[in-house]
């Protein structure tokens, strides 16, 4: 270090004299240069003083922003950091499907421990929690210098409940003064809510699950189902909610209100009923071990306001662990996916062409066993020949060739417009996230090509989702009248109720001929299809067995079988739809042997559950028994067909 | 010693000020622990050091400033081998190396360190006033700043290395840096910035990323989640002094220390946190009005930098109150808990006062 002195400082050298302060002179004290008398303020305090007073200002403005915009501060404050409390879910009878419980976290101020107080906390914990006492300690000991730390996560209130009783002593004694200090005062236990799903699996698909932001890792967000598509109103109070509400939480029956409204004050009432979706799991559980299927779906739908009464898949996963789950079990078949309908789509052919007139349920065909459109041949699926036929067995036989005459009588034009009209290659509007609209091609399409309206009028070539089909058919059941699917009934903002009105979407078709078709399907069931009678009631319904589209073509003996029907067939109040994927050929291959069993047995349960009285008991046995008859205006045999 | 008279140069306002911030600290103290039967006496022994730093304040003012700078050199040179002996023998403490045992005593050099390096740099500065123009001198300057700098932060001590460069700065731009010079080391600076960044310690970049993104480690974060809670419920007049709901119910950690401005701002509301801050910062602009009435270059150096330690403090503790800046451990100088940062607080004071009374005498 330079100890030389260094050239004076020149004001320095004339020593300002102060005559006052004799001592200030002395040589000794003079060591570095004095400032001069006349020195004005330098610009470098003008520096220092700009960069303290800027980020004085900043604190400033923070500390008025945050101080006199409180609510804004608690609020953005609380969002950083306590996750918020989501709404409950309940079904129509008011069973809670989805709700917040709380779990415990055990935390701790560990540099406020001396070292001995580490070790009574940790043993103390380990002997009211019964956990590991070295883990405790090891995480005091490597955070003994922080504020904060996270001894346990995720008790529930029953392992948690040792803890607080015995924090809560320590608390009482305090109050009551002269109480020795103890370490847990340091101790915090702490509460924060985690999404619980009462009924495990059973309607995974439909409340979807709670989860961190998938993109900011943060938070508590909906993934899939409800909970994605309510996130908004679930998470923030009367987020999302349009217009006013439209009834109080009187207007909610009493069983559905037994939970409602939950404290925070934002939940959902289903249209679900959790006996039908319990009856829906059951069913399609036994129908894939009993037909050796790979996957399916039952939806149950009330045709009159397309309510969603049961919506079930398998396989599903349990949304309280959806961690541990398969990630493709999350997407909901009945909604999210689209597959092939195969004959079933015929309902929607033939609606269409009796719609526009061009053809009558007794007007005669002549299945030739083959049929030639666009250069491609187009057979009957077992590859038969019917000869002379009505439409009504056409129908009744599932015949692909009669079904590809009739498209050519109702022309390329009217065939896609009915298919729109029946809501199929749009979504449905159903509130659930992710759905998608199945795939249409039509003309003016790139690909489209003559040969697909014929392939389409028997639903080939086309993609629709399960859903989809339904509302379709419950358009049938429902006068022609295309009902928006839904699944809440109510959103319960506190007693503020906003219940969604039933939606007619459009008039489909007219109610005379949604009744012919209803007739149709009835003799369908009655004559062909045996397996989907259920005793007692009259069955309106339809199969469809779809082979399986790949890149290489129609797979041999891989099917997709779905049968859709509804009853009462005077008074529908009860679509089914069941779909088997991939049923073991060996067992069958046909919905018929499949999908329509099962509806009978689903269906049946329903009927019961739903206090629906047989035919013949409400209508007595003459009217019953014309439920099983074509109309007798239609009965005179038609020839203007081939 | 200084004659009775002499004290009529004393910096009244300064220490009036500054006793008023400490009683603000007593009565926020009381507040704060006075729930918790541990820390129910924390205000009287608050009040004892009080007490004893008001001593060592009116000793340090009676002692002449400008004996300190025969002392400059050695406590440097005494300083630094303290740092290399942290780093070679210092006892490993959660990650890093910041204490030497002495004697049986853990000890942190770098808590006096910061008196040291503003004697130091003022004696250095003022030593040298007229050479600064000359670039070496300059540089001479930043390489005995940068000593004892990389020291500490290899310790790793982000926080310390921060405070240190902040006086640094403030004393070199004081001491006659020259424009030139500025722009000069600013340029220099950007360049060495991506160099930095790759050796900065996993735990430094954890407590920007938990700054600068509060969600990514809930555990960090939960200290200032509760503060902006309790500034947030504040509004204009509190909810009353010894009835902050955050501060009362210990949602608050740390609350008598680190965290006692958020207590201020939740229970006094924004005129009692502004009014603490204008008297935190009424308390820096005297120091600086001393620092500009200075006799010599040395004083000069010497009150500016106590204005600086304190200004850097206030930012600091209340930028971490208000998430504006990490979480350090710095407390609010005169208010928060804390035997040796107060009376270090009040000497920092008392080696101002010893500056303002042998001020010089101006010419108008």
């Amino acid at each position: 270090m330079n100890q030389s002195p260094v050239t004076p400082h020149p004001e320095a050298s004339p020593r300002p004299l102060d005559e006052s302060h004799p001592e200030r002179a002395s040589q000794d004290e003079e060591r570095t240069p004095l400032i001069a008398r006349t020195a004005g303020a330098s610009w470098r305090f003008g520096a220092i003083g700009v960069i303290f007073g800027v980020a004085t200002l900043i604190i400033l403005l923070r500390l008025l922003s945050y101080q006199l915009f409180a609510d804004q501060g608690i609020e953005t404050a609380y969002a950083a950091g306590a996750e918020p409390a989501r709404g409950a879910i309940v079904d129509r009878h008011g069973n809670i499907l989805g709700l917040d419980r709380y779990y415990y976290d055990v935390s701790a101020t560990p540099n406020n421990l001396e070292p001995e107080e580490r070790i009574f906390v940790a043993t103390t914990l380990s002997e009211i929690l019964g956990f590991d006492q070295q883990p405790l300690l090891a995480i005091l000991e490597d955070a003994q210098d922080d504020a904060y730390c996270i001894l346990i996560k995720d008790l529930t209130f029953e392992e948690a409940q040792p803890l607080i009783s015995y924090m809560a002593a320590l608390e009482a004694e305090n109050n009551q003064g002269g109480a020795e200090y103890s370490p847990f005062e340091q101790i915090l236990v702490s509460t924060s809510p985690r999404r619980y799903y009462p009924e495990g699996p059973l309607t995974a698909h439909v409340t979807g699950f709670v989860g961190v932001d998938a993109v900011t890792g943060a938070g508590r967000v909906g993934h899939y189902g409800l909970e994605s598509y309510y996130n908004a109103f679930l998470n923030h109070n009367g987020v999302g909610l349009p217009g006013r509400p439209n009834g109080t939480l009187a207007d909610l029956p009493a069983a559905t209100r037994r939970y409602l409204p939950s404290a925070e004050h934002r939940d959902l009432a289903l249209t679900l009923d959790r006996t039908m979706q319990w009856i829906a799991e059951e069913e399609l559980d036994y129908a894939l071990r009993y037909f050796e299927a790979q996957s399916g779906s039952i939806i149950a739908m009330d045709p009159r306001t397309g309510e969603i009464l049961a919506l079930a898949n398998a396989p599903t996963y349990d949304p309280n662990h959806f961690a541990d789950a398969e990630t493709e079990t999350f997407a909901n078949p009945a909604t999210n996916l689209q597959y092939e309908p195969g004959s079933i789509f015929k309902i929607i052919t033939m609606a269409a062409a009796m719609d526009t007139g061009v053809i009558t349920p007794t007007m005669i065909f002549t299945d030739t066993g083959s049929i030639a459109v666009g250069g491609r041949v187009f057979f009957n699926s077992n590859r038969g020949q019917y000869g002379r036929l009505t439409l009504a067995d056409a129908l009744a036989r599932s015949l692909n060739v009669v079904t590809v005459q009739v498209a050519q009588k109702l022309g390329t034009e009217d065939f896609y417009h009915y298919v729109r009209r029946f809501g199929f290659g749009q979504p449905t509007g159903v509130d659930l996230a992710g759905e998608v609209g199945g795939l249409i091609k039509s003309p003016g399409d790139p690909n489209w090509s003559v040969s697909d309206l014929a392939a389409n009028s028997f639903g080939q070539g086309l993609a629709v989702t399960p859903l989809q089909m339904i509302s379709a058919v419950a358009t049938i059941a429902n006068q022609g009248r295309y009902m928006r699917p839904y699944l809440v009934n109510a959103r319960v903002a506190g007693e503020d109720v906003y219940f969604t009105q039933p939606t007619v979407a459009r008039q489909a078709v007219t109610p005379e001929t949604a009744q012919k078709m209803t007739e149709l399907m009835t003799y369908a069931v009655d004559t062909g299809i045996k397996a989907a009678r259920i005793s007692g009631y009259a069955v309106a319904g339809k199969t469809g067995t779809a082979q399986i589209p790949t890149e290489e073509g129609y797979t041999e003996d891989e099917t997709i079988t779905t049968f859709v029907g509804f009853v009462p067939v005077d008074d529908p109040q009860l679509v089914v739809l069941v779909k088997l994927d991939r049923p073991n050929p060996a067992i069958s291959q046909w919905a018929a042997y499949t999908a329509a069993p099962t509806f009978a047995r689903v269906t049946q349960r329903y009927l019961n559950y739903l206090n629906i009285p047989p035919d013949e008991v409400r209508l007595g046995e003459t009217a019953a028994a014309g439920l099983h008859e074509l109309h007798p205006g239609a009965l005179a045999i038609d020839t203007g067909g081939q | 010693m200084l004659e009775r008279a002499q004290f009529r140069n004393f910096d009244w306002p300064l220490l009036v000020a500054v006793l008023l911030l400490c009683a603000v600290g007593v009565g926020m103290i009381y507040s704060a622990t006075i729930t918790t039967i541990d820390l129910a006496d924390y205000w009287i022994r608050q009040l004892v050091f009080i007490g004893l730093g008001v001593a060592v304040l009116v000793i340090a003012a009676l002692f002449d400033y400008r004996q300190l700078q025969l002392l400059a050199p050695p406590a440097f040179l005494l300083f630094v081998g303290l740092l290399i002996m942290v780093l070679l023998f210092g006892a490993n403490q959660g990650g890093s190396v910041r204490w030497i045992s002495l004697g049986g005593t853990l000890v942190q050099p770098t808590e006096p360190g910061k008196f040291l390096l503003i004697i130091f740099l003022a004696w250095y500065l003022s030593w040298f006033h007229d050479e600064m123009a000359r670039l070496p001198y300059l540089l001479g300057a930043l390489i005995l700043l940068l000593a004892p700098l990389a020291l500490v932060y290899l310790q790793p001590d982000l926080g310390m290395t921060i405070t240190f460069a902040f006086i640094g700065g403030t004393l070199i731009l004081v001491g006659g840096i020259r424009l030139w010079q500025i722009a000069l080391l600013i340029g220099g600076g950007l360049a060495m910035l991506p160099f930095l960044w790759g050796t900065l310690q996993g735990y430094m970049l954890e407590r920007i990323q938990v700054f600068l993104n509060p969600d990514s480690n809930p555990a960090a974060s939960y200290n200032v989640d509760q503060a902006l809670i309790a500034v947030g419920s504040g509004g204009w007049l509190g909810q009353g002094w010894g009835l902050g709901s955050q501060n009362q119910l210990h949602f608050l950690r740390v609350r008598h220390t680190d965290f006692i401005f958020s207590v201020i701002a939740e229970e006094l509301g924004l005129i009692g946190s502004a009014l603490v801050l204008m008297l935190l910062f009424f308390v820096i602009w005297r120091l600086l009005r001393i620092a500009d009435n200075a006799r010599d270059h040395f004083g000069r150096l010497i009150a500016t930098g106590v204005a600086a330690l304190i200004f850097f403090q206030v930012l600091v503790n209340v930028g971490m109150n208000l998430s504006l800046v990490p979480v350090t451990g710095l407390t609010l100088p005169f208010v928060s808990y804390g035997g040796s940062s107060l009376v270090s607080m009040l000497f920092a004071v008392g080696l101002a006062e010893s500056v303002a009374l042998r001020h010089r005498q101006r010419d108008f």
